[in-house]
């Protein structure tokens, strides 16, 4: 008995390194250079033939040395390899062995730039899956799934970017996005961003309001352990920041955050999520449809998402031109002043386009809305509406006064509007205000 | 011969043979617990590569009601603002140190390594945590901004909420309910 | 074709054998000439060699059965050497740096030739040192063969368990991943809750910066410094130390024999057989399975690697390797200093006492002899039965937010956040712990030991139910909590009194009494765990001046 197992044993274990041998010396990545070289060598003759012939299978690396990292991608991407394909360019057509599309390189050296900085994903990997590659679409997934058992990469936060998201990727050093080729999807999020009013709310870098989170300092550079997902019914492998971004625009904002408005599990009752509906035709032009298309939702995504912290050099940033402060601007008329800075503060945010519908809030009185403000703004006189803007209404009266306080109320906005921009923002209300019948 | 002149020997020197061992002994033994203290002393550093525990926090009017994350990436810190003023909580359960999320569906911090969960005010409600969380104390400065400072802390129940760890809204917020 | 000169005869390989062996240089180096397989070669072949010789020449048979030792205590040593091996080559690819040690452990998954598997080998044999040193332990208990005269090899073997956890604990770290930093961070700061040396413990003197918790991380919060350190004690003074130890405790096994039942002077030599090849060949074929059940295990299992250190954000949930998952579900129920330090401590304790509580010193030694030591085969399998328990539980039980989900439960579905908990003022805790110990103590004494187990066992599950029934209907229990109540309620009354009384009560004082105290702090332990759960009562007695929690 023990002489067998001594036999046998020994056999096995010598099998078994055999087994690790043989699995570490042939793996996946092999055969994609391998392919390439051959692909290469079909097109020239002689001398030139030899020489990419003998060129050697390895792991290939770029060394971004100024922004502290290394990217292996080209170990198969052999297209963006400068020593494989001196020219960066190739006629293939077919991942990985494909050149890069457009003249991004020409700008953006390979050697200097690597890959991950613009595209995310794991620049160390050297396999499919741990490489952190995110399917473009539900067909591409599939493909994947079959192809290279794929899912998303484990303990990596963040994947690589699909289009239109990889132009967030613009906006981290191109301040002047806006008038960049191939940036439009983050200029139009940009652009929807201020006419929606989300800054009434929330800030960007420290600037908006003060009534729930700053997009780019806290929503973009959450870790996944702080996203409260229980709510949004997404499959584990959709747990993704793109996602829980994305999704407060797809889906009513009061599902991904409920609140316990009839304190179940607390003292104190908690109102939901006070973030526009956005799934929903807005209140204010309802014939318009819904107030944010999918492709709309992409886009402030997009934006949103530019705002993820990376340590890039500040001698990468390129200068955009400056925002336009409202003593420099010319306008029309003083109500367009007034209009322009009702879109710069957010106040759509809460008051709707043009004041017209207000939002919902949870619990406030007078049906859970905002007061639609073209209904309300003839009631007031210049100095008290002047007051209001300054200080803001911080109380809100409840509707039902044992019920949860509501999310949203009147920021106070003396520091952050001057006295010229207030003055003109209340020429501008009074223009739309609805003339009233007196009692 | 030899062994007796070394057995008499001792007696004639000046140091006897019980002196001798005394002293040559305790002198090794005050040399081995030297070493061990100033090993001891060795392996404590004097200078930490630790960033600053102060940070500014920008102004009050940044908050609104409720406990507020914007600095637990940065700073593990929470603002809450309540109706009287502001506090900042660091966000390290005084169980065991992990750093507890915040529920806002909830209302509750929870701690993800035992189950500590808090109120908004820093006290536990459940899990094994035995003391409030500690506030930082915090300032109004000049500018308006607020100063947060992570080296002084508490956690009593009177003194946290007294002028070195919150800030309270003078007649401002008063004037604020009230418009 | 013709050479010039004469070729020498070809010689035959035993010629060729023969001259080796024969030579000088063979010689210098091996002294026993050519093998002919006599007693005195064999004895000359474990005594001539010095990795060999720490085993005795001749060993009885008894030792030699797989089912008596499992060769564990071997194969503990034998992955000792595999992580030796391994970790040695680990290290000329690592560097204790924080922005090195991440990327290095990359470039061990992906780039180095069998950098993985080798990693993996590293990883999954320190598991199952662990485990194997664990089940070491436990075997040498139910034989008994920690009795006279290896007391003190046993309590070397403690040693060596918490310094085979420790090894582990430390190079936790290395990888510097989330798991690495948030384990280190709650094993540390349970060091910080240790009394008077920890800045958080009771009786603290010393601060942040100067408590033992400053020194183990080398600064305020994990860092650089800890990194080093933790390096520094993985790779140098912790395996010095343990293998010094292990020195000894091989040495004393070889002085005291393996241990096996007591036979008469007269028959011993009759009992005994060579260990060349005997000892020798089953030694070597249980480190090959074993070895062979590493290697294919690392085959199958990568190495886990999370994301890079973040010291602000905790992993949600977030598990300590398993073997301290026991210690993380237990200090949910206490505080950190009773369940960090002091419980710890007095397993520890409890376990090196085991000897010298013992009144018998040869019973059942050799043997797994359940019938012979009943009380002390019964609270050390409750014990080992109970650790296992919290593992289970903290390993499979637990998910985000360190509530309870069941294993057929998802991660994913919301649950309830816990409800409020409570806990008793000083006066009524102060009584109940009085109560709990001190009649504890008089219970099994009060009647005689020679009842029924039969009807002493119906008569408490009556009386239980009486207990349960009455409590329903005075004051107003749930249904669930009389299952606690219960459940909980009968386990004190088998194995607080009944089994006290049949095994322990007829002991000498001192004897019964520091046995009685570890039983019922055993017992106290699970009855504080079905308190909280069942009535949520946070700490029965709490003393915040002192930290003092249970």
């Amino acid at each position: 008995m023990l002489k067998k197992i001594f036999v046998w044993g020994n056999v096995v274990l010598f099998a078994l390194l055999l087994v690790a041998i043989v699995r570490d010396t042939f793996r996946p990545w092999m055969k994609y250079p391998r392919e390439y070289r051959h692909m290469q060598a079909a097109e020239e003759k002689g001398e030139v033939r030899k020489s990419i012939e003998s060129r050697p299978i390895e792991i290939k690396q770029i060394l971004a040395t100024d922004l502290g990292q290394v990217d292996r991608c080209i170990t198969c991407h052999q297209g963006m390899d400068p020593i494989a394909t001196p020219l960066l360019e190739n006629k293939f057509t077919e991942n990985p062995y494909k050149s890069h599309p457009g003249d991004f390189l020409k700008s953006h050296p390979v050697e200097k730039y690597g890959c991950t900085v613009c595209h995310g994903g794991q620049g160390l990997a050297t396999d499919f899956v741990g490489a952190g590659h995110a399917p473009k679409d539900d067909a591409q997934r599939d493909l994947w799934r079959k192809k290279y058992d794929w899912h998303p990469a484990e303990h990596w936060e963040r994947p690589m970017l699909t289009q239109p998201y990889l132009q967030a990727s613009c906006v981290k050093c191109h301040a002047n996005f806006e008038s960049l080729h191939g940036a439009e999807t983050a200029t139009k999020g940009k652009a929807l961003m201020d006419t929606h009013g989300c800054m009434g709310c929330h800030q960007w870098h420290g600037q908006g309001g003060p009534i729930s989170v700053d997009l780019a300092e806290e929503t973009a550079n959450k870790p996944l352990t702080r996203i409260d997902f229980s709510h949004t019914g997404l499959e584990e492998e959709d747990r993704t920041l793109l996602n829980w971004i994305q999704l407060h625009f797809l889906k009513d904002p009061w599902e991904l955050n409920p609140g316990d408005p009839e304190a179940k599990v607390n003292t104190e009752p908690i109102a939901p999520s006070g973030m526009v509906n956005f799934s929903i035709p807005s209140p204010a032009h309802p014939e318009a449809g819904l107030e944010l298309s999918a492709e709309d939702a992409k886009a402030l995504t997009t934006y949103i998402l530019s705002a993820q912290s990376a340590s890039i050099p500040h001698a990468f940033y390129v200068d955009g031109p400056k925002e336009p402060l409202f003593d420099e601007m010319r306008f029309e008329s003083r109500v367009d002043a007034g209009k322009w800075v009702f879109n710069k503060y957010g106040c759509a945010g809460c008051h709707g386009l043009g004041g017209k519908g207000g939002r919902h809030n949870f619990n406030y009185q007078g049906g859970g809305l905002e007061p639609t403000l073209t209904k309300v703004i003839g009631n007031y006189t210049r100095p008290e509406l002047l007051k209001k803007l300054q200080y803001g209404v911080a109380v809100v009266n409840k509707e039902n006064e044992k019920g949860p306080t509501p999310p949203l109320y009147m920021p106070a906005w003396k520091d952050k509007i001057s006295p010229k921009e207030m003055e003109a923002l209340m020429d501008y209300l009074f223009s739309i205000a609805e003339k009233q019948a007196e009692f | 011969m030899a062994e007796t002149t070394a057995q008499n020997a001792p007696a004639n020197q000046e140091i006897s043979r019980r002196s001798f061992l005394k002293l040559g002994w305790g002198a090794f033994l005050a040399f081995l617990a030297a070493s061990a203290g100033a090993t001891l002393r060795f392996i404590f550093p004097n200078v930490l590569y630790e960033p600053p525990e102060t940070f500014k926090a920008g102004k009050p009017e940044d908050y609104s009601q409720g406990v507020s994350t914007r600095w637990t990436k940065a700073q593990r810190v929470w603002i809450v603002r309540n109706d009287q003023g502001i506090y900042a909580i660091w966000a390290r359960c005084t169980h065991l140190g992990c750093t507890p999320n915040w529920f806002q569906a909830e209302n509750r911090f929870r701690c993800p390594c035992h189950g500590s969960n808090y109120t908004p005010q820093g006290d536990v409600i459940a899990g094994p945590a035995p003391k409030p969380m500690y506030r930082c104390a915090i300032r109004l400065l000049p500018s308006g901004e607020l100063l947060v400072d992570k080296s002084i802390l508490e956690n009593r129940l009177v003194l946290r909420e007294k002028s070195q760890f919150f800030v309270a809204f003078a007649g401002n917020s008063s004037a604020t309910a009230k418009a | 074709m013709k050479l010039p000169f004469q070729l020498p005869p070809i010689p035959k390989p035993e010629e060729i054998k023969k001259k080796i062996i024969d030579s000088q240089i063979w010689r210098s180096m091996f002294r026993g000439g050519v093998w002919k397989d006599t007693p005195r070669d064999r004895a000359q072949h474990i005594l001539g060699n010095v990795w060999l010789h720490l085993q005795p020449s001749r060993v009885r048979k008894h030792g030699l059965k797989w089912t008596y030792t499992f060769g564990l205590g071997g194969l503990s040593f034998f992955l000792f050497l595999i992580l030796t091996v391994t970790g040695v080559l680990l290290m000329f690819y690592y560097r204790p740096a924080v922005d090195l040690a991440y990327r290095d452990m990359k470039d061990l998954e992906y780039a180095v030739s069998l950098g993985s598997f080798i990693r993996a080998m590293h990883r999954w044999s320190a598991h199952a040192m662990v485990l194997i040193v664990i089940l070491h332990m436990i075997r040498v208990f139910l034989t008994g063969s920690y009795k006279s005269p290896r007391e003190f090899n046993w309590i070397i073997g403690v040693v060596l368990l918490v310094l085979t956890l420790l090894l582990s604990f430390t190079g936790y770290l290395l990888p510097w991943d989330q798991l690495a930093l948030w384990a280190v961070t709650v094993g540390t700061n349970m060091a910080a809750a240790s009394p008077m040396l920890g800045a958080e413990g009771p009786f603290a003197m010393l601060g942040r910066s100067n408590d033992v918790r400053f020194v183990l991380l080398g600064g305020k919060a994990v860092g650089a410094n800890t990194l080093l350190r933790f390096y520094v004690l993985h790779c140098v003074l912790v395996p010095l130390v343990a293998g010094a130890l292990m020195i000894v405790h091989f040495w004393r096994v070889r002085k005291d024999t393996f241990s096996g039942p007591i036979i008469k002077p007269e028959e011993l030599p009759h009992d005994k057989v060579d260990t060349w090849p005997h000892l020798i060949v089953r030694e070597y074929v249980a480190a090959l399975l074993c070895l062979i059940f590493v290697s294919g295990w690392s085959l199958l299992m990568k190495a886990p690697l999370e994301e890079m250190a973040n010291p602000t954000v905790t992993p949600n949930p977030s598990k300590a390797p398993w073997y301290f998952t026991g210690l993380q579900e237990l200090l949910v129920y206490f505080d950190p200093w009773i369940a960090g330090v002091v419980l710890p401590t007095l397993i520890m304790v409890g376990l090196m006492a085991i000897p010298f509580l013992d009144p018998d010193k040869q019973k059942g030694v050799g043997r797994y002899a359940f019938r012979e030591r009943p009380a002390a085969m019964t609270y050390f399998l409750f014990g080992v039965g109970m650790w296992f328990s919290l593992i289970f539980i903290g390993s499979f039980l637990r998910g985000p937010n360190w509530d309870i989900y069941w294993p057929w439960e998802s991660w994913l579905i919301h649950k309830a956040p816990p409800p409020h908990t409570w806990s008793l003022p000083i006066p009524a805790g102060l009584a109940l712990v009085g109560i709990y110990f001190v009649v504890g103590m008089v219970l099994p004494k009060l009647s005689k030991p020679d009842f029924q187990w039969k009807s002493a066992l119906r008569t408490g599950l009556l009386a239980m139910l009486g207990i349960v029934a009455l409590s329903k209907i005075c004051m107003h229990i749930g249904w669930d909590q009389m299952a606690w109540l219960f459940v909980f309620g009968y386990i004190y009354y088998v194995f607080g009194v009944l089994v006290p009384r049949k095994h322990l009560s007829t002991q000498d004082h001192i004897r019964y009494v520091t046995a009685m105290v570890l039983v019922l702090l055993m017992l106290g332990v699970l009855m504080k765990i079905g308190i909280r759960l069942g009535f949520h009562i946070k700490y029965i007695l709490t003393i915040p001046q002192v930290n003092f929690n249970i």
